[in-house]
């Protein structure tokens, strides 16, 4: 013990400088996983809308009337893990037979018990569960209270007075004869229900009863079922709501699907693999570190050898070591990444981007963060280690005679093998088994593992493989450098010729987060791209009106075609007020106006039949997030004529988006159907986007649709000053910042990571230097001067940053359609290809000034060496 | 002087060095031994063998052939853990290049020996500091080794080889790096160790002025013992040395 104390306080607490940066390489790894899985679990778990009293199933699914067997066509719906009919009413409640007892309203939820059961969600406080039995109920704890019922006690239930039917006729709700009193029928109650999940319905005023008892209470009126799902969390929702859309119209409730949907999935994954790309980086750093670090320990280990050390003391001294640096990282690491968590939230970054709804809220994934922890720390470990198995077979007298040992070739093979085993092996097996991919397995977990392991391929890979090479390049350079400075330039040639592995290493750490780099701005360029595209067509020629506080559409729509600044350019307008979610945006659009432009304008045969058959036309994000096509059909469940069929008459993005961000999955009805379907006022609206022309005179019209609009508002006795417009431009705009905002949290783990690859480059710097340091001492003492020396280390660092740098853009730039393709995989978007971007040089400058500035801690270092003390042996 | 079982002995020694496919000779049919209290010096040209014969010595590098009886126990036959134990009982190296950990200070570099044998850093600072005293430190146990001079980094060796209470000491050069006066004062010490607490000494070096401390010289010349009988001491005029060595074409 004494021995390990002695040592290992030598080693690491009188070279702090040396401690701190392998310490930051693996706590920076760490810190950076456990941030993003924080703010993963945060998102999801703060993500969660309100869902306010009683529960909510994952899906809320009807049928169509047409469908024989609803419950068995869901069933074998996939992504659907249990369904249950469940018909809810309102009923009455009695606490005896007696005609003049008095009613208390309740809710009904009649349902199939047995598996709503299942879905835990039936909890009961005394009695006991619902039994097969006809007349048996289960009460809510109000009405055991209300009514004194205990179980094992009988309660009478009618339906409520029959209220006048109403219907909707020509989009008016008229009432019809009022029907006589219900009879009363008498139940048993079996148990009570918690206030929780089903027992919060109606305040707790709830009767649950079988489906059968609910038809025979109900006679020959007409309960319409709907069907609670729980979703089978292995199946991807746009897989389940595919299937569902065949036959069904369904209510997917938020809650259940937060981070679930293919660009959130996407998303969440994009940053989970850079994590786990982050962590590689911090290990390899540590791993290459150690490696360099292996001559001083060799002649370390000699000296204790020769002193009498046994290998047993040797190795504890080293396992101590690599104790103390690898829990000191795991430390720092699990607490600055929850510091780095929380800093994140409170900026509102998210895994879902850049939102408001998480901030002020933070809850510690303790299990998974310690996981991460543990998984860093471990490896670390191993690699710590290393060291010490090459000790065990060591030449102790080469290290006495203080010779450079010849670990070059073997040694550091050995240790990159080693590294290559763990990080590329072990650490991404056992990090997705901690942090699962979020989605199905299969083609979207081996897309990306195989993108993750290529790209740590070439990081432990180049310096295994082609040292040489990077050595012969490396020299190249300087040796061009050294026209600037023959002697810095000879140097610096000079110590890249004697390690080409710590260049090769440097240069591929410098190169993945260059690739990173520009792989990502690869892909928000083919986001750009992309949102380009669509508003082109979707809003790029439109002005869009808020706060028109339910304005005749109609009449506005004269009104401005009366104006002469906008009359030329007008094409159309599209009221944005009546639209529903069902399941995704439904707008209704009136044919006169949209006939104007875009697809109905130019097809005839397309406007025929949106004129005349029940059709709608989907945008492109609804056709590949829902699997649909044209002559596919669309199921809308409606309030008044229940689920109704559509037929997709075309895709297109050229109606129906109105002032939402990022909203682009809609589709659009005639007005008259939506009318009659869903019974709404369609005549007055508080949103109106104006379709101009384009082409000449669209800029003078768009300057002058703004005041028209006030104009048109003010003659129709409207307040035209609360009116709030924005134009197309505007939004596209708004939505390609947007991208950039969104994916600032890859910004942030870049940066991080070039952290990493920095400190990776300065270890890498100083332990050259430190082993240099006779030499260094001897060529000051002959006469170089530290401008000399320093330009030596600065040109190492140019040469580092421009091979990792160029590396890393060629790399990125293959990586960019690597990633477009597993983004429109796990996403569906139709993702286009972008060519050379110039921001891909920006990575270029980056690396080259890490690189430089990681130099110059060793410039200072050397700067202070005493060449006195530098040419005295020893 | 000499007890009757020698701290050493070598028979028949052979060691070669070198890639498989061309292995050369350092050190052929070597015999000679140490007595206990003796103060031997082996004298050669670099290149000679006579480092890696100090690495055998310590058990440190394995002989092709011959016998090596440290303490009256056979080196050849003993596993490297064995080894081991045996260098740390027996054995204190002092180093050319001094090999001073440059992380530790004086005082813990000295107590190094007793460090590896368990000893806590509170038990180690009495005798380390005696130790320090002794050879003329007392006052840099807190130093790091870059703030000595070689003179004192090779006293400081010196202390961490005696550290240990072993019996043999082994030293390489010792004053290889060092100025002719600190020299002569790191001389002095090895003389009086053997002479005052019966170490047994052995020395190499290929430095005349050295061998004149010893109680007797041999010389190794390209891996053998020279066939000429060995000088003996202590207080060796130089002349003598340097005629040996001229005789030897040395």
């Amino acid at each position: 013990m004494g021995l390990s104390t002695t040592m290992v306080r030598g080693s690491l607490w009188r070279r702090p400088a040396r401690t701190l940066a392998s310490v930051l390489g693996v706590a920076l790894g760490i810190a950076i996983v456990v941030a993003i899985f924080t703010v993963d679990y945060n998102t999801i778990l703060h993500s969660q809308p309100d869902r306010g009293e009683g529960f909510v199933p994952d899906l809320e699914v009807r049928a169509p009337g047409t469908l024989g067997d609803p419950g068995g066509t869901l069933s074998q719906v996939e992504g659907v893990g249990i369904s249950a009919a469940v018909y809810k009413a309102s009923l009455q409640a009695f606490r005896d037979a007696d005609p003049r007892s008095p009613a208390l309203g309740v809710s009904l939820m009649a349902m199939e018990s047995a598996k709503v059961a299942e879905m835990g969600v039936l909890v009961v406080e005394s009695g006991e569960f619902i039994g097969n039995e006809p007349n048996r109920v289960m009460i809510g704890r109000a009405l055991s209270e209300q009514l004194r019922l205990s179980p094992g006690d009988a309660v009478w239930l009618a339906p409520p007075a029959r209220a006048p039917l109403k219907d909707c006729v020509e989009g008016q709700v008229v009432s019809q004869e009022p029907p006589p009193p219900p009879p009363r029928m008498e139940f048993q109650v079996d148990g009570v229900l918690a206030y929780e999940n089903v027992g919060q319905y109606g305040g707790g005023a709830v009767v649950v009863m079988n489906v059968g008892a609910a038809l025979e209470l109900f006679g020959d009126r007409f309960l319409e079922p709907s069907y609670w799902v729980a979703r089978d969390p292995n199946v991807d929702v746009e897989r389940l709501e595919e299937g569902l859309a065949q036959n069904f119209a369904y209510d997917l409730r938020q809650g259940a699907v937060v981070g679930q949907k293919a660009d959130e999935r996407a998303f969440r994954n994009g940053v989970r693999l850079a994590g786990m790309l982050a962590l590689g980086l911090g290990l390899f750093v540590i791993f290459h570190t150690l490696s360099m670090s292996l001559v001083e320990r060799m002649r370390e280990v000699a000296v204790l050898g020769a002193l009498g050390a046994s290998r047993a003391q040797i190795a504890w001294q080293f396992l101590v070591e690599a104790v103390l640096i690898s829990g000191l990282a795991g430390l720092v690491g699990l607490f600055g990444g929850l510091g780095l968590a929380k800093l994140m939230l409170s900026a509102g970054i998210t895994s879902l981007g850049v939102t408001s709804t998480v901030q002020g809220v933070f809850d510690v994934p303790w299990r998974e963060a310690l996981g991460l922890t543990g998984l860093g720390v471990a490896i670390a470990l191993i690699g710590s280690v290393f060291p010490l198995l090459k000790a065990k077979g060591s030449d102790l007298t080469q290290g006495l005679r203080g010779e450079d040992l010849e670990i070059e070739a073997g040694g550091n093979r050995g240790f990159h093998v080693l590294a290559a085993l763990l990080i590329m092996g072990v650490m991404p097996v056992v990090f997705l088994t901690l942090v699962p991919l979020v989605g199905e397995a299969g083609r979207e977990l081996l897309t990306i593992v195989f993108m993750g392991v290529a790209v740590l391929l070439l990081l432990v890979g180049t310096p295994l493989l082609v040292p040489g090479i990077m050595s012969v390049v490396a020299r190249k350079l300087s040796a061009a450098l050294a026209r600037l400075s023959p002697f810095a330039g000879l140097l610096a040639a000079r110590s890249i010729a004697r390690n080409p592995s710590r260049i090769a290493a440097s240069v591929a750490a410098i190169a993945l987060v260059t690739a990173a780099f520009v792989g990502l701005r690869g892909l928000t360029g083919s986001l750009h791209y992309e949102t380009k595209l669509w508003a082109a067509e979707a809003i790029d020629h439109k002005v869009f009106f808020k706060q028109l506080q339910g304005v005749d559409w109609r009449a506005l729509a004269e009104e401005l075609r009366r104006d002469e600044r906008v009359r030329d350019q007008l094409l159309g307008v599209e009221p944005g007020s009546f639209r529903v979610e069902s399941p995704f945006r439904v707008v209704g659009v009136d044919l006169d106006e949209v006939g104007r432009f875009g697809p109905l304008a130019e097809d005839e045969v397309l406007r025929e039949a949106f004129a005349n058959t029940q059709g709608i036309l989907i945008s492109s994000r609804v056709a590949v997030q829902r699997g649909l096509a044209v002559n596919d059909s669309v199921a809308l469940a409606t309030p008044w004529a229940g689920v109704q069929q559509f037929r997709v008459l075309a895709v297109s993005d050229a109606y129906g988006y109105v002032d939402d961000a990022h909203e682009r999955a809609y589709g659009v009805v005639r007005l008259d159907a939506f009318r009659n379907y869903f019974c709404m006022d369609v005549d007055h609206t508080d949103l109106l986007a104006v379709r101009l022309a384009g082409g000449d005179g669209f800029e003078e019209a768009r300057e002058a649709i703004e005041p028209a609009m006030r104009d048109a508002i003010a003659r129709l006795g409207g307040k035209p000053g609360d009116v709030v417009m924005k134009t197309g431009s505007e939004l596209r705009e708004y939505e390609l910042f947007d991208i950039l905002r969104d994916f600032l949290v890859f910004d942030v783990i870049i940066l991080l990571t070039l952290l990493i690859a920095g400190v990776g480059v300065l270890n890498g710097q100083l332990l050259s230097a430190m082993e240099r340091f006779k030499e260094l001492g001897v060529l000051r003492a002959l006469g170089a001067s530290p401008r000399q020396i320093r330009n030596s280390v600065i040109f190492e660092s140019c040469v580092i940053g421009a091979i990792g740098g160029l590396i890393g853009v060629g790399l990125g730039y293959g990586m960019v359609y690597l990633m477009i393709d597993a983004l429109k995989l796990l996403s569906g978007l139709e993702l286009p290809y972008v060519g050379f971007q110039w921001d891909y040089l920006l990575a270029v400058v980056g690396a080259f000034l890490v690189t430089v500035l990681a130099g110059f801690y060793p410039v200072w270092k050397m700067n202070r060496m005493d060449p006195v003390r530098a040419v005295r042996t020893g | 002087m000499t007890d009757a079982r020698p701290a050493l002995s070598v028979r028949d020694l052979f060691y070669f060095a070198g890639p498989r496919t061309n292995r050369r000779a350092i050190l052929e049919d070597l015999s000679f031994e140490l007595g206990a209290g003796e103060f031997l010096c082996l004298m050669g040209p670099s290149g000679s063998g006579k480092s890696s014969l100090l690495h055998l010595v310590a058990g440190l590098a394995e002989p092709d052939g011959g016998e090596l009886e440290l303490g009256g126990r056979a080196l050849g036959a003993m596993k490297a853990a064995e080894r081991t134990r045996l260098r740390r009982d027996h054995v204190g190296y002092v180093f050319q290049f001094f090999n001073l950990m440059p992380n530790l200070t004086v005082l813990e570099n000295v107590g190094l020996p007793l460090a590896i044998r368990g000893w806590s850093a509170g038990d180690q600072k009495q005798p380390c500091m005696a130790l320090l005293e002794r050879l003329g430190l007392g006052d840099r146990g807190g130093a790091f080794p870059h703030e000595l001079s070689g003179g004192e980094m090779q006293r400081v060796s010196i202390a961490r080889a005696l550290a240990g209470d072993q019996p043999v000491l082994i030293c390489d050069e010792p004053t290889g790096n060092l100025s002719q006066q600190a020299g002569a004062d790191i001389m002095g010490i090895l003389r009086r160790l053997a002479t005052e607490d019966g170490k047994s000494v052995l020395l190499v070096t290929h430095n005349p002025r050295d061998a004149c401390f010893a109680d007797r010289v041999l010389f190794l010349v390209d891996g053998r013992l020279a066939e000429r009988p060995p000088l003996t001491g202590p207080d060796l005029p130089i002349e003598e040395v340097h005629k040996a060595l001229e005789e030897l074409g040395i």
